[in-house]
């Protein structure tokens, strides 16, 4: 499965950077239309994959008795956990560049800018976060140990184990929340993509118009979306993290930051027409998706109890 | 009015960014000292770094709820009587502080917040004309209305977590409805407001014969 994923990643990512040069050109528009539908197409069936990745692990993977063979529970784990999240991101900014792409044909700067945008992250997704390769790899390293005890025939290792296992399963994997908080983020992610794009059309002179118009409509979209999903990770965080220090967490305070920054592109807007009022607003729009970089990269360089770093 | 508006946003957006500033400080000091023997998260050092980021922060949460509180009599209150209720509340609140407990104090400026809110959003609903609003249209006043509201309760909602539970799941749910709907009415009022009308000319057809059309 890991190497067919890979293909089609692949596939992805050379139907973007074609779309992408054409995109330049201006020209072949029903060629485009072909290679954003299969950039796309070839996302969702990635992600088709990764489902069926998932549901095979709940079905062959649940976690046992050691002692009685009874089941305790099974996985049921969300289709954007680890590596797998860029893609999940990707397929929804995938979405996002089709309506620009349908909405905005003539606007060659804003299409190119979001095709570019687009094969940027298949390219990191490919080269350095591929979901693919390999799969889960901090779920495979958590349950190897029980399922190698489980399979030695040691019901007291496998016991042992097995507490830490079923903690996490309820309250991360199998959490409600999760199917809440991370897809509304990673919704707003796709959406700021077009605002981040529409932000640097509006220093042009072409596009700007249009430019403020994709940067704010998708902009309000995901800047509810970052909202709702930042609030719906305040109970997660009280039940999951209860009598640990996680209020000032690195990605928190990233996130804190995010927040503030869209906030002040949404109201720099307002005033948009005032001197200055439209370059700033377009940097507002520019520097708060780089925050967003920021935030997204937190959970990779600095540790904490939303990190992957020790 | 307008000037005291103006104030508000001013002061508000200050708040927000020094809470930004504050944030983006703490992040760049934990990838500093981040390599402590043993893990910085769950260190004597993190908690060292949460306390001071609870004391630096605490002046800039208060100062939020205090322009929250200035801003919601705003839109129920005329000019003249406005900054002797809004001291009236906060002595109130001071005085409750002081004689019995602070969390009932801070209670008694969030309640009555809340309450002249609700208002606010009652009188939205029903065509009051007395109400003060920056922004115009039904849908945009309403969803002010509704994200003030969310925005209050999420704030004691915070606050009486510290203390019990109990209600947190009632509190927090409705300020996340309120914080949202209103965001959606307020964003999208153009859109609400174009379906609104085509609504009602579908459900109110022109009794009267059309007015022939010029050329």
């Amino acid at each position: 499965m890991g190497t067919i994923g890979t293909l089609i990643l692949i596939v992805a990512t050379a139907s973007g950077v074609a779309l992408a040069i054409l995109s330049a050109t201006g020209k072949a528009e029903t060629l485009r239309t072909y290679l954003l539908v299969g950039a796309s197409g070839s996302l969702l069936l990635a992600f088709g994959f990764i489902i069926y990745f998932h549901l095979q692990i709940n079905t062959l993977l649940p976690l046992v008795n050691p002692f009685d063979g009874q089941i305790i529970g099974t996985y049921k784990i969300p289709p954007w956990i680890e590596e797998e999240k860029l893609l999940f991101w990707s397929l929804g900014f995938s979405l996002v560049a089709i309506a620009i792409n349908l909405r905005h044909s003539t606007q060659r700067m804003i299409i190119t800018g979001v095709n570019v945008l687009l094969v940027a992250l298949l390219a990191i997704m490919l080269f350095a976060s591929n979901p693919f390769h390999p799969l889960l790899p901090n779920f495979h390293a958590e349950i190897i140990g029980y399922q190698q005890a489980l399979m030695s025939g040691d019901p007291n290792a496998a016991f042992g184990t097995l507490q830490g296992l079923i903690g996490k399963m309820m309250g991360f994997y199998n959490s409600t929340y999760m199917w809440t908080h991370p897809p509304l983020l990673f919704a707003s992610y796709a959406a700021f993509g077009a605002t981040l794009i529409g932000s640097i059309a509006m220093l042009g002179r072409s596009e700007r118009s249009v430019g403020d118009a994709v940067a704010y409509d998708y902009g309000r979209f995901g800047f509810i979306a970052l909202t709702l999903g930042l609030l719906l990770g305040y109970p997660w965080a009280l039940l999951a993290w209860e009598g640990q220090s996680w209020w000032w967490d690195p990605k928190i305070n990233m996130a804190i930051m995010m927040w503030v920054f869209y906030a002040a592109y949404l109201h720099a807007r307002l005033y948009k027409h005032r001197p200055t009022m439209w370059t700033a607003t377009a940097i507002l729009g520019i520097s708060s998706f780089g925050v967003l970089v920021l935030t997204y990269l937190t959970t990779y360089l600095i540790p904490g109890i939303h990190s992957v770093v020790g | 009015m307008k000037k005291y508006d103006i104030g508000l946003i001013v002061v508000t957006v200050v708040v927000l960014a020094a809470l930004g500033v504050l944030a983006l400080g703490g992040t760049l000091y934990v990838w500093w000292a981040s390599d402590v023997p043993g893990g910085f998260p769950g260190s004597l050092e993190y908690e060292e770094y949460a306390a001071v980021m609870n004391r630096s922060s605490l002046p800039l949460f208060i100062a939020l709820v205090l322009s929250l509180v200035l801003c919601i009599p705003k839109r129920i209150i005329r000019r003249a009587h406005l900054v002797w209720v809004t001291l009236g509340i906060f002595l109130v609140s001071a005085a409750v502080s002081i004689i019995a407990d602070p969390l009932l104090g801070a209670s008694v400026m969030f309640l009555t917040a809340i309450a002249i809110q609700a208002a606010v959003i009652v009188m939205t609903l029903v065509g009051s004309k007395s109400l003060n609003f920056q922004t115009e249209g039904f849908f945009s006043q309403l969803g002010s209305g509704l994200l003030h509201l969310g925005t209050v309760l999420f704030l004691y909602d915070v606050l009486l977590l510290s203390t019990s539970s109990i209600s947190h799941s009632l509190i927090f749910w409705s300020a996340t409805f309120l914080i949202t709907s209103g965001m959606i009415l307020s964003f999208y009022q153009k859109e609400l407001s174009r379906l609104f009308v085509f609504t009602r000319e579908v459900q109110e057809p022109q009794t009267e014969d059309p007015k022939p059309e010029r050329d």
